[in-house]
Order: C-alpha cells, then structure tokens, then sequence
C-alpha cells in the first residue's frame, strides 16, 4: 500500500440539528483516482469543504497530504486545486486573466505564469480565444478552462465536485481525459464526485457510496459492484437499502 | 502577506476594466459628481469654494460613492457569481482577501477625492485668475482630505460587514447607501435648523454658533478615526472561511 494523501477518522459534520456527515471514515492513496458517489444532499460538498478546512469538523479528523485540516489548512489549500460546483471563473476577465489571476494567487513568477497559461490553454485547445471572457463560452469550454485554472500551480491533490455534470459527451470526454493523463504523468491524486457511475467505473481507482451523511461503501469499482451487472445497480440497491432501513 | 492584498487589488481593478456595463456604471455615477464639485461648483462659488464646506461635501460625498459602488459588488457580488467560493478554496489567507478589496475601494476612494479637490482649484485658477495660483484655505484643505478619507474607511468597513450578511450585491449596495448618506443628510438639515434659530438667538442652538469649528473638527476626527479602527476590525475578524461558506 502507498501513502495516503486523505484520511478522515469519525469526520462528522452537524448544521444545528441536521447531520450532514456521520463519522466517515477514508483513506485515498496517494496518486489515484477516487469517486465519491452520492444522491444530492447526501453529504458530498459537505466533505469537500471539510477536506479543504473552509469548514471545521464537528467531530472527528481530517489529514489531508499530511496536514490535520482544523491545524494547518492553509497547508492544504496551497497542495491542492479545486474545482468545485460552479467554475468560479470570473466573467469580467478573459480566460487568460483568470488563469493569470490564480497564478499570482499562487505566486508563480510572471514568467511561469505566461508559460504554464499558454501550456494549459493550448492542451485544452482554447490559447486562440485566450483573450475572450468565458461568459460567451459554452459549459464544456468553461469547465475545461476551470480545470485549467485548478492545475496552474501544478498542485499534488485535485478536488472536482462533479467535474462532467452538465457537460455533453465530447466535452465530459475530455474532461476524463485529461484526468486520466494527469494522475498517469503527475502522479496526481484526485478527489472527484459523480453521479455518472459510468465515469466513475471507467476513471476511479476506488470509490464510496455515501447517503444521508453515512458511507454505505468503499473499495475499488469491482469491490463495490459486488453481485450487481454494473456499479449503477450496485449503487440504486446500497442507497434504496439504507433508505429502507432509515 | 503584502503580495497576496496587492494580486486581490490586480483582480478588483482588471474586473473594472474588463466590465464594460460596470465601467459605465461608475463613470456616470462618479462623473457627473465629479463634474459638479470638480468644475461647476468652484466655478460658480467663486472664493466660498477655498473657504468654505463645498470641498468637504463634495470629496467626501464623490468618496464614499466610491465605496458603495465597489465593496458590495466585490463581496457580496463574488458570492452571488459565485466565484468567492472558489477564492476561498485558494492559498489566499482571509486577511489578503479582505484587505484587497478593502485597499482597492478605499484607493479608488481616495484618489476620486484628491481628484475632485485638484480638479476644483485648477477651476477655480481658471475661472478667476488674478495672476497668482490661489490654493485652499489651510483647514478647509485639512478638512476635505482628512474627513473624505476617514469617511470613506468607514463607509469600506461597514460595507464588508453589511455585505457579508447581504443576500446580494444590490441589497448590500442599497443599505451601505442609506447608512452613509441618510445621517449626514440628516445632520445636516438639523444643523441648518439650528443655524437658523442661532440667528434669532437662543438655547443650544446660540451655544453651538459659538463653537470653534476648527477644534469641533479636529475632535470630530479624532472620535472618527476610532470608530473606523472599531469598524475596520471588526469587518477583518468576520471575514472568516468558515463563516462565509453557507450552510448546504
């Protein structure tokens, strides 16, 4: 087994009276793909934002590339890009501003900052229209172009709260793509949640079911799937199950 | 730190430029005020514009429009585009984020207001040239500068406070509005009800005609410097991660 680059111990998470996640427990190996599987409201982004520090945990703990997320999230944040469920790109800017702007962020040199953004521009196909705003830009070119902007400091942890949602075929292709490409050259970890169990079977090297707060399941697509023809069946019949129970 | 404060200053500033609708937006808003206090008013006044209170109201008044229009759009409008989450997700410490926008504003403030005081005396030279460059009267000059400056920290720290509770950039923009304007408006015509019962002499109102304005003023400063550290504080320790991201 490698190194773990998450590990969360009884993570849980209350808003007043509701809990948003009970007392999960993960590890993800560093250099993997990992796909959070879940219904909406079922505890997803709640863990991402815990996993970045910009919420505090209840109860429980998290470590993420080896810093505790309540200690040091700052630590965290400055290893890890994140594209979360909207692309956050700023539509006043052109494409190449924003990615500008998150360079300075991280405090890439102005010469790094040039060549990593014509880099990413020109692997996603958009360095010709690099000074149009993304406002006039369809969802799958403005999701490339947050990737782009969540890979500008070449970080070791990649968080994508639904990468491909909304996006058509093509698009949601090369998204995949070019994650599969990044976690083979980089040795990249990524986090990422779906509810395209398709994309999850084909990308992931382990996934998790959550519902309702709790992890039904975890382990690789095949672990998961058990008995079940395909990882969707596996998933309507653990989250029907819990459902049922509760 | 510093870097961090200067790149979110780069981003407020490339957003202006870049957004045509906004860019206008201010231009007009700050423009036709600027064109009256900068050019009308001095030409028209004529010496009462380096004696009297039309460069205070006027650099005050054009310094804090500054300030509403720009802090709720840069708080409340990046959580509205939703663009603030993403920001937060970033190495970026709280500070920097909140500074910058702060620093950008009341930059943007500050030199709307010099400008407007530039502008006002080049009017005035022009208008009524006797062959020498007449400038401010000492304490209207100190006053203008000090009071638009100090009014327009204060309009920043209490618009980031009212934008981080704001459900959008206009209810945000609105309120900072009638914060900043409703009690000067108020004050003022209160102080010109007293002036005029002064005139038929009598009470509090004779007591205040008696006033040394200069002193007024210089305490008047003074209590507003603190209460901008009060406010400007308090706005910084709210600026929080974890208090900003909304409850899923």
């Amino acid at each position: 087994m490698g190194q773990a680059a998450i590990q969360t111990r009884a993570l849980t998470r209350d808003f007043e009276s509701v809990r948003a996640l009970d007392s999960l427990t993960l590890e993800i190996q560093a250099g993997s793909i990992f796909g959070f599987l879940g219904p909406n409201g079922a505890g997803k982004t709640t863990t991402i934002r815990l996993l970045l520090g910009l919420l505090s945990p209840t109860s429980g703990t998290a470590r993420v590339l080896g810093s505790d997320t309540t200690e040091d999230p700052a630590a965290i944040r400055q290893r890890t890009g994140a594209l979360l469920d909207h692309t956050g790109l700023y539509e006043r800017l052109t494409a190449e501003e924003n990615l500008e702007f998150y360079g300075r962020v991280w405090q890439l040199d102005a010469g790094a900052r040039r060549k990593r953004s014509q880099e990413l521009l020109e692997r996603i196909g958009l360095w010709e229209r690099r000074t149009e705003r993304p406002i006039e830009w369809s969802r799958g070119m403005r999701q490339q172009l947050a990737l782009a902007r969540a890979l500008i400091h070449s970080p070791d942890l990649l968080i994508l709260d639904e990468p491909t949602a909304g996006l058509d075929v093509l698009a949601a292709e090369a998204v995949r793509e070019r994650l599969a490409a990044l976690v083979a050259d980089r040795g990249m970890t990524v986090f990422l949640t779906t509810h395209n169990m398709v994309e999850a079977e084909r990308l992931c090297d382990e996934v998790a079911v959550i519902n309702n707060g709790c992890l039904l399941a975890h382990g690789n697509p095949e672990q998961v799937r058990g008995e079940h023809d395909d990882l969707e069946a596996a998933f309507l019949a653990l989250v029907r199950s819990a459902r049922a129970e509760s | 730190m510093s870097r961090d404060t200067r790149t979110v200053m780069w981003k407020e500033w490339r957003s202006i430029l870049r957004s045509q609708s906004r860019r206008w937006r201010v231009v007009a808003m700050l423009g036709a005020p600027l064109i009256l206090f900068g050019v009308y008013v001095p030409w028209d006044a004529g010496e009462y514009w380096l004696i009297g209170p039309p460069p205070i109201i006027g650099a005050t008044a054009l310094a804090i429009l500054a300030v509403v229009l720009t802090i709720p759009d840069s708080i409340a409008g990046e959580r509205e585009r939703h663009t603030l989450e993403t920001l937060l997700a970033s190495r970026l410490p709280d500070r920097a984020i909140v500074l910058g926008k702060l620093g950008f504003s009341f930059g943007l403030a500050s030199t709307i207001a010099i400008s407007v005081l530039v502008l006002g005396l080049i009017t005035f030279n022009m208008a009524h040239w006797d062959g020498s460059i007449t400038t401010y009267e000492l304490w209207t000059g100190l006053a203008a500068l000090t009071f638009s400056i100090l009014l327009a920290l204060l309009a920043a720290g209490i618009g980031v406070s009212v934008s981080l509770r704001a459900a959008s950039a206009q209810e945000a923009q609105q309120t900072l509005t009638m914060l900043m304007f409703l009690p000067p408006t108020f004050l003022g015509i209160t102080a010109m009800l007293l002036g005029r019962r002064a005139s038929e002499g009598g009470g509090i109102a004779e007591l205040m005609s008696r006033w040394d304005l200069v002193h007024v003023g210089i305490v008047f400063a003074i209590v507003l410097l603190i209460v901008d550290l009060i406010v400007i504080g308090s706005a910084i320790r709210r600026f929080e991660r974890t208090r900003l991201i909304q409850v899923v």
